[in-house]
This record gives structure tokens, sequence and C-alpha cells, in this order.
């Protein structure tokens, strides 16, 4: 059942992959790309829930890639000195990566599964909105058993 | 006269639809000075000083602008 | 074996949702300083010229973020009056005796100078609260209430307002209610419209109770971002006011045909007065530099039309930042702004139907706020404001008698310091 769902959101979302947002070395991971700023809170608010996401579920072939849009390099460096996040940053000065994945608003994160494909995408970050987000990566990392 | 205001209103919020920036372009825009009411304590001080000395008071608006997230 | 392996993965599983709830708990803290309550704290000191009112105002600002879209704020302010205020009688050209509100005490205001009634002492404390929380991503949902506190006042008020972003949170449309009931109780009673005061400490029977008066407003904003460095905003205020206006310890005086003060009466104000306001501010940036520039236009149904321009410009300095700005105001008179009434116009003490009032702020007025602050930015940001403003009331053309060698409006300025400070 949730194949098939999967697939049907794969045929309806325009698998938007963008020149500059490379996913060719997650080959068969789930990827969770997160769009986010150092001037936007809820952004600055989801690190640490991306954290524990990332070093509880790399093994089970979980990619986290943040991506620094449209930032100030120093605003953005100073926030991340506190962080110390252990998962993947690249920056995106001009928003041409949320310009391609269609962002509606910061933060703006997108899921694409094992085939690199797009799965799923979520708008802004709430504490009470978090755990079902974690759940249902869960459950694509579970659904779908890592190939290499 | 209020024809003329109802045309321009219209077509201000017509110019609307244009006008603004991509969710990613509020940088500017999230920083507290730029906040519509960027010390809401200060302003209800003076707010209370107006309203004790003159015959207007009130009239400011709400939330809006700023970083736009979530 | 695949047994084994289905607990194991249970157990991280529930070991995981453990440690996720556990990170959960700490995810603010990038934000907030790891603290429960962020703490906002201001001191406001307040002094007019000539010995006339001067203020001492602490205040304290909590601010509880649940989420990232759902907040609570709480605010303390303690507000300490002491001076003197006119009394909205006339000066005259010998010594004048008035009694106090409290009908015990009388206070001799020499001849030529603005009488001011120098047993005022108020303490105010006012405390609300608000909590904003997004019902959906486009709607967010303000509930607030408030409670203010005086030796002879006490205002209640709850208000709601709803903001619904459109076209990428780019537009925001807005509306508000607010509701207030205020419960006045005069030192010394309620005083009659246009009974004389007593004079030498002599009961001037007044009733004993409280006057109450309700506010009704709303607010219609619109919230339009131009471009990554500009905003702008239009609001919309409708505000009703009905029961007791009357200010119970503004005089009026009643002069004969030299300007001499025959008696003083106690002023009377419609008891319903219905305000349109008309609010629009414009913020840009410059280059790090930020243009802040508001007008309003407000009228009422007493006559009074204002035009309110204010404008501030906030320059980056090092670590910190300079501030000047300039306030003008300026208002027409209410219809029933009368400087002084001639012996024989005064109405029947009693009479509720007529309208008057010698309250200088009443009056056609301008006024002008000159100010200059310095602020810092950073985990503790804090700045200090030093303002000057100049109220400057429209002196009656047509005075009569000995009055036309007196100053019926004079000029009132004072001096605003203030400190802000994140906790």
């Amino acid at each position: 059942m949730r194949r098939i769902l999967g697939l049907i959101l794969l045929l309806v979302s325009s698998a938007a992959h963008s020149a500059d947002l490379d996913l060719s070395p997650y080959k068969g991971k789930v990827v969770y790309v997160d769009l986010w700023a150092a001037w936007c809170p809820p952004c600055r608010a989801s690190f640490p829930w991306m954290e524990a996401l990332h070093t509880d579920l790399r093994d089970q072939g979980l990619v986290v890639l943040a991506v620094n849009t449209a930032d100030d390099p120093a605003d953005a460096a100073r926030f991340l000195a506190k962080a110390q996040p252990s998962f993947t940053i690249i920056t995106d000065p001009e928003g041409d990566i949320a310009e391609s994945l269609g962002a509606t608003g910061m933060p703006y994160s997108v899921i694409f599964d094992r085939n690199g494909e797009r799965v799923s995408s979520h708008v802004g970050f709430q504490l009470k909105n978090a755990p079902a987000l974690r759940r249902s990566i869960k459950a694509l990392l579970s659904s779908t058993e890592q190939t290499n | 006269m209020r024809a003329l205001i109802s045309a321009a209103l219209i077509l201000t919020l017509a110019g609307c639809s244009n006008l603004g920036v991509k969710p990613w372009e509020r940088g500017t825009l999230a920083k507290p000075e730029m906040a519509l009411d960027s010390s809401p304590l200060q302003t209800a001080f003076e707010e209370h000083i107006y309203f004790s000395k003159e015959a207007s008071s009130g009239g400011r608006g709400f939330a809006g602008g700023g970083c736009g997230c979530n | 074996m695949a047994r084994d392996k289905k607990i194991s993965r249970a157990l991280s599983a529930a070991a995981a949702t453990l440690l996720g709830s556990s990170a959960e708990a700490g995810l603010l803290d990038y934000d907030f300083g790891g603290q429960d309550w962020d703490a906002e704290a201001a001191f406001l000191l307040y002094s007019e010229s000539d010995g006339r009112v001067s203020a001492v105002a602490p205040a304290l600002q909590l601010t509880r973020t649940i989420d990232t879209d759902e907040s609570v704020t709480l605010r303390f302010t303690l507000d300490a009056l002491t001076g003197a205020s006119p009394n909205g009688a006339v000066p005259s050209k010998s010594v004048q005796t008035f009694t106090g509100p409290s009908g015990s005490s009388d206070y001799r205001v020499e001849a030529g100078q603005t009488p001011l009634d120098d047993t005022f002492k108020d303490t105010r404390a006012a405390l609300s609260a608000s909590w904003t929380q997004a019902l959906s991503r486009e709607n967010t949902l303000t509930l607030g209430s408030h409670l203010s506190v005086e030796f002879d006042y006490l205002s209640l008020g709850a208000n709601a307002s709803l903001a619904r972003d459109f076209n990428q949170r780019n537009t925001t449309l807005s509306a508000g209610l607010s509701v207030s009931a205020d419960t006045i109780s005069p030192v010394g009673g309620t005083p009659t419209p246009y009974a004389a005061t007593a004079v030498d400490g002599d009961d001037d029977q007044r009733p004993d109770n409280d006057q109450n008066k309700t506010v009704t407003d709303l607010l219609f904003g619109l919230t339009q971002v131009i471009d990554r460095d500009s905003v702008l905003q239009l609001s919309l205020g409708l505000g009703l006011s009905d029961g007791y206006h009357n200010d119970p310890y503004k005089l009026i005086s009643v002069v004969d045909n030299n300007g001499d003060p025959t008696e003083t009466i106690h002023e009377n104000r419609p008891d319903s007065r219905s305000r349109q306001s008309l609010y629009t501010q414009y913020k840009r940036n410059m280059n790090d530099a930020v243009l802040n520039t508001a007008y309003r236009y407000m009228r009422d149904d007493w006559g009074i039309r204002s035009h309110t321009v204010d404008i501030s410009y906030r320059l980056p300095a090092g670590t910190g930042w300079w501030q000047p700005r300039l306030r003008l105001y300026s208002q027409t008179a209410t219809d029933f702004y009368r400087p002084y009434l001639l012996d024989g116009e005064q109405p029947t003490a009693g009479v509720d139907s007529s309208y008057a009032s010698a309250d200088y702020r009443l009056g056609e007025m301008d006024t002008t706020t000159v100010g200059l602050s310095y602020g810092r930015d950073g985990d503790r940001p804090w700045q200090l404001s030093v303002e000057y403003y100049l109220q400057t009331p429209k002196e009656p053309e047509a005075k009569i008698g000995s009055l036309r060698q007196l100053t019926l409006a004079p000029e009132m300025s004072a001096v605003i310091l203030r400190l802000n400070l994140d906790l």
C-alpha cells in the first residue's frame, strides 16, 4: 500500500532535480534536504532535531543535507560554530536550489527516496509536528531496504 | 471622491500580487530592527504617554512582514 | 534469531524515541539561550518642566516560546506619578484658591499663574498577557487581556486578533477586536456637571458612586512586503467609547466681563465618542540603516481631527547603532472646548445635555517630539533613549478683559529618558 502511495506521489511530484543539487553521491540512501538560514528562527530550532535524526538513522541509510540558503555567510558560520552539526552542510547563496525545489517557506525540507525520487516536502518546523515527520522518515527507511 | 479612493485601493491591492519576495529572500526583513513594531515594550510606554497628553490614541497596526518563516 | 533481531530493533526504536524526546526538550536552546522565559526590562523617567508631572515607570516583559509558532507574553508595568497638572481654570490677575478633589485640602495659585492642582499623585499597576498561536500555516490567532489598577481607576480588557497570510506571506490581512471595561471612582465622589466647586473645604454633596466606561475598538490591517528591503502597512481603526468621559478633576472658570473669575465649575463631556483612524507605516532598510516612517490620521465625533507623523532613522555605528527620531502631532479642538465660560453662559448645575470642557488636551494643539537613541545588538541587546517633548496649545484668539494680558494655554515641555534591556 505504502509503495503504491509512494509511486503515486512520485508520479504527481514533478521530480525537480536541480543541476545545483547533486544527489548522486547518495545513491541508495534516503535524503532529507533542509533549506535553512541563520536569520530564520524555526530553521535554527530544527537543528537539534536534525542532529538527532542524523545520528539515529544514518546507519539505516539516511542522509541529512542542510542547504544554507541566501544567507549572510558570517551569520551562518557563527550559528554553525555554536550548533556543530555532524550532518552535511552545503550552501546555496543565490537560492537556486530553493527555486528549483519550489520552496514555499523557510525552513523547507524535501525527502528523496532511495531511488533519488522526490517523495514529500514540508514547509516550516514546529516541535509539535516533528515526531510525525521523524516517523514518516523512519517508515520510508524501513519500507525500502538498503540495496548497496 | 469615494470612487477614486476605491479605485486607488483596488489598484494598490492588485499591484500587491506583483510585489513581494521569495521565502528565502527575507534575510533583511527578518532582522529585529525591520519588524513593524521593533520594541513593543517601548511602544506601550509611548502610547501611554501620548494617550494621557493628547486627544488621539491608538490606531497602530498588526503583525506581518518579518521573517515570514514556518 | 529473526525474533531476536525484531526485539533488538524494537528496543533501539524505543531508545531512539526516548532520545528523540529528550533532544526535543532542548530544541529551542539555540534560539532562546536555554531559558524557559525570555525577560526584557524597561525603565522610564518622564519629567515635565515647571514642576508639573513627573513619572517613574519600571516594566518587565516575559516571553515564553512554546513552539516555533506559539508564544505567551506577560507584561508588568508600574507607573508612579507625582507633581501638578493644570486643573482647567484660567489664570487671574489676583491670587486664586481652589479646593482639592478630596474636598479637604485647599491650594493657592499666585496671580498670573496657570492653576495647577498639586494634589495630583497616583500609582498605576498594569498587567497584560497575550498568547499567539498559528491555527494553520496561513492563520495566526492572538488572544490577550489586560488589567490596570489606579487609586481611582480600574480597567479590565480583552482582545483577539486574527492574521491571515497570502501570496507566500508577502501579504498579511488582519482583523482585531478589543474591549475594555473601565470603572472610575472619582476622589471625593462624582462631581455634578457645572456645579460650583466647594470653597474652604465645604462639602459640595457629591454622590459617591462609581462611573463606568466601555471602549470597543476594531482594527483592520494590511501588511505588504514590497521587496527584500521594505515593508508597508495600512490600518483602519474604528473605536466606540461609551459611558463616563468626564475628567472629574477638571474645572472651568466662569469669568465676568472684566475677565475676572466669579466661580469655578465642573466640566461635562458627551457620554459616547466614536473614532476612526487611518494608519500607515513604511519601513526600509538601506545598507543596514533603517528608515521608519509612519503617519496617522484620526477623527472623532467630538470634533477632533489629528495628524501624526513619526520618522526615525537607525544608523549602524560599530557594534551599536544611533537612532534620531522626530514626531509631529497636530490636533483641532473638540466642539465643546471652552477655555472659560462667561458669567451667565454657564449651564445650570446638573444639566447633562450640554457639553463644555476647559481641558487643554481637548483644545487645538501641536506637539513635537525630538529624540535620540543609542543601542547595542547581540545576545543581550539594550538601548537608551532621550527625548524632548514640546506641547504648544493654541492660545484662544478672543480673550476677554484682563485675560488678554494672561497666557491661558502655556507651552509645556517634558524630558523622557528610557532604558530597555534584555535580561
